[in-house]
């Protein structure tokens, strides 16, 4: 058992659910708390990923204070971003969000003096050197950071600052003539939850340890999305639970369940992704709500 | 306290407002008109709801004319719209708090039971979210939330359409008492001639977006009301 625990499996496993699960519940609050329908995650992932990759790899910064530029950077270009797109109605959002994280992809395998292009960027060490055990500690302290993104979403929920902006999400006429500047508040939240994703993105890197573009690719967006959907939108709890149903089950647990040889196993992604839209499609039939319930805050 | 010179205001290029000039001091003031004219408009103008065409605006001596929404929410103008007037995914008592983004905690506290006073029937139904209230109920929390915002002046738009009769008097008598108890002055938009000018000290009559007349409240008769009306 402690074999298993500290494995590099194990330890992969436990990252990047945490990873997901930090996705997904920034996600909640963009979508949930503030009505923003953000479909770029991914590039705001990149972004952190790649940004912290380069400061940490051709500056010579410390990893620590390059997830923190990482994150910086990410929100920074978000902010003017959140200003041209929340003027606008939830499907240019959507659609503006998702051009932007092409982007990003494009412009990473463009730049390739920048960020290696096609060839990649690497190799990103674990910035935590504890021996054999260095992978399993790096993804405890992924988690640390999910527990603490948990604790700040379940406190803003609760306080004024969240008020203020469900009652943005509900009518920003109306709250709007409640003496704050709405816009303003919905432009920092959202350049500030982004530059949370980026962070996320910066914390991923050391996993993947070497980088290429087409990590950048719309299916973390997807993927998350689809996690928020199945657990529950309105619930920082639906984030966690829609996660462990799509990533733990599908691709951990019936891997380690229903080995397969490995040519069969290339075609599995295929199939899992198959399998997430039929999920999808019964829990917006039968329990539109997710599986975590509750009444849409949007309803 | 809010004067209003030459207004002129509508919706995109359509003015629907011409021409309008007035002056509420502390009181309770009523403008009346019939369906189309012109009413909403003139209370989405003052709270800067839609732009201003032409003509200024001063609220106790000072220029608002420019200023967005929320900023004349600042100077202390609350408005309560005829419609969509409450969060719906908010409960009672978390509408009443987003009110009060610009009061300090203790204020806020001792404002909630203040409201929650003056208006009883919030109690029971605190917890409740405001979508599923009725329309008597939302209308009690939309004048509630403004009252959280301590305002100088408060705009109610139509505050008795779709009500129950006996809803309406209760928010007539309402209007009195948060003009006499709160010292708030208020502005009142309505169809309901004769229930508004019992509680108003002047009226303005609107007919199709012009000034049919402004007269002291207890000056009007039914003969001048029907004729602003066009009845």
């Amino acid at each position: 058992m402690i074999s298993f625990l500290t494995s590099g499996f194990f330890a992969s496993m436990l990252s990047f659910l945490a990873i997901y699960v930090a996705l997904t519940v920034i996600l909640h609050l963009q979508a949930n708390v503030a009505g923003v329908v953000n479909f770029g995650i991914a590039g705001f992932w990149g972004i952190g990923m790649y940004a912290t990759s380069i400061f940490l790899l051709r500056f010579n910064i410390n990893f620590w204070i390059s997830i923190v530029l990482g994150a910086i950077v990410t929100g920074l270009i978000a902010l003017p971003l959140a200003r041209i797109l929340l003027n606008l109605d939830g499907q240019a959002v959507l659609v503006g969000t998702l051009a932007f994280a092409s982007i990003v992809e494009n412009q990473i395998f463009v730049n390739r003096e920048i960020t290696g292009g096609s060839r990649g960027l690497g190799t990103i060490p674990m910035p935590i050197d504890v021996g054999p055990y260095r992978f399993i500690v790096y993804g405890l302290v992924v988690v640390a950071f999910v527990v603490a993104l948990i604790l700040y979403a379940w406190k803003l929920k609760k306080a004024p600052f969240g008020r203020l902006l469900f009652s943005i999400r509900d009518n920003e006429l109306l709250s709007r003539s409640l003496g704050k500047p709405t816009f303003r508040h919905k432009i920092i939240f959202f350049a500030i939850t982004c530059g949370l994703i980026g962070l996320f993105g910066g914390l991923t890197a050391p996993l993947h340890s070497f980088l290429l573009p087409m990590m950048v690719s719309p299916t973390v967006t997807f993927t998350a999305w689809i996690a928020l959907m199945l657990g529950g939108q309105s619930k920082i709890s639906g984030a966690v639970i829609g996660v462990l149903a799509t990533e733990f089950v599908f691709f951990y647990l019936l891997r380690v369940i229903l080995p397969l040889p490995a040519e069969a196993a290339q075609m599995v992604p295929f199939f899992i992704y198959a399998a997430y839209g039929l999920m999808l499609v019964l829990v917006l039939m039968f329990k539109p709500t997710g599986i975590m319930g509750g009444k849409r805050r949007g309803n | 306290m809010l004067k209003i010179e030459n207004v002129v205001s509508g919706y995109g290029e359509v003015s629907v407002l011409q021409d309008i000039s007035f002056e509420v001091g502390h009181e309770v003031f009523a403008i009346l008109g019939a369906n189309g004219a012109g009413k909403t408009t003139l209370m989405k103008t003052i709270a800067k709801a839609i732009p201003l065409m032409s003509g200024s605006m001063s609220f106790e001596g000072e220029d608002i004319a420019g200023e967005t929404s929320y900023e004349v929410a600042a100077r202390g103008i609350a408005f309560v719209p005829q419609e969509h007037n409450v969060f719906p995914t908010l409960t009672v008592l978390e509408n009443l708090s987003v009110g009060s983004t610009l009061l300090d905690k203790a204020r806020k506290n001792e404002k909630i039971e203040e409201v929650l006073n003056t208006f009883p029937a919030l109690k029971a139904i605190s917890k409740q979210k405001a979508g599923s209230l009725s329309g008597g109920e939302a209308q009690m929390v939309a004048v509630g939330r403004a009252l959280m915002q301590e305002p100088k002046l408060l705009l109610l738009d139509e505050p008795s359409a779709g009500l129950s009769p006996l809803y309406v008097d209760m928010l007539f008598s309402k209007i009195a008492d948060i003009h006499k108890e709160h010292k708030v002055s208020v502005l009142v938009a309505e169809q309901n001639a004769v229930k508004t000018l019992r509680v108003a000290n002047k009226a303005l009559i609107l007919t199709l977006g012009k000034i049919h007349m402004i007269e002291d409240a207890d000056k009007l008769d039914e003969s001048v009301i029907k004729e602003g009306y066009n009845i």
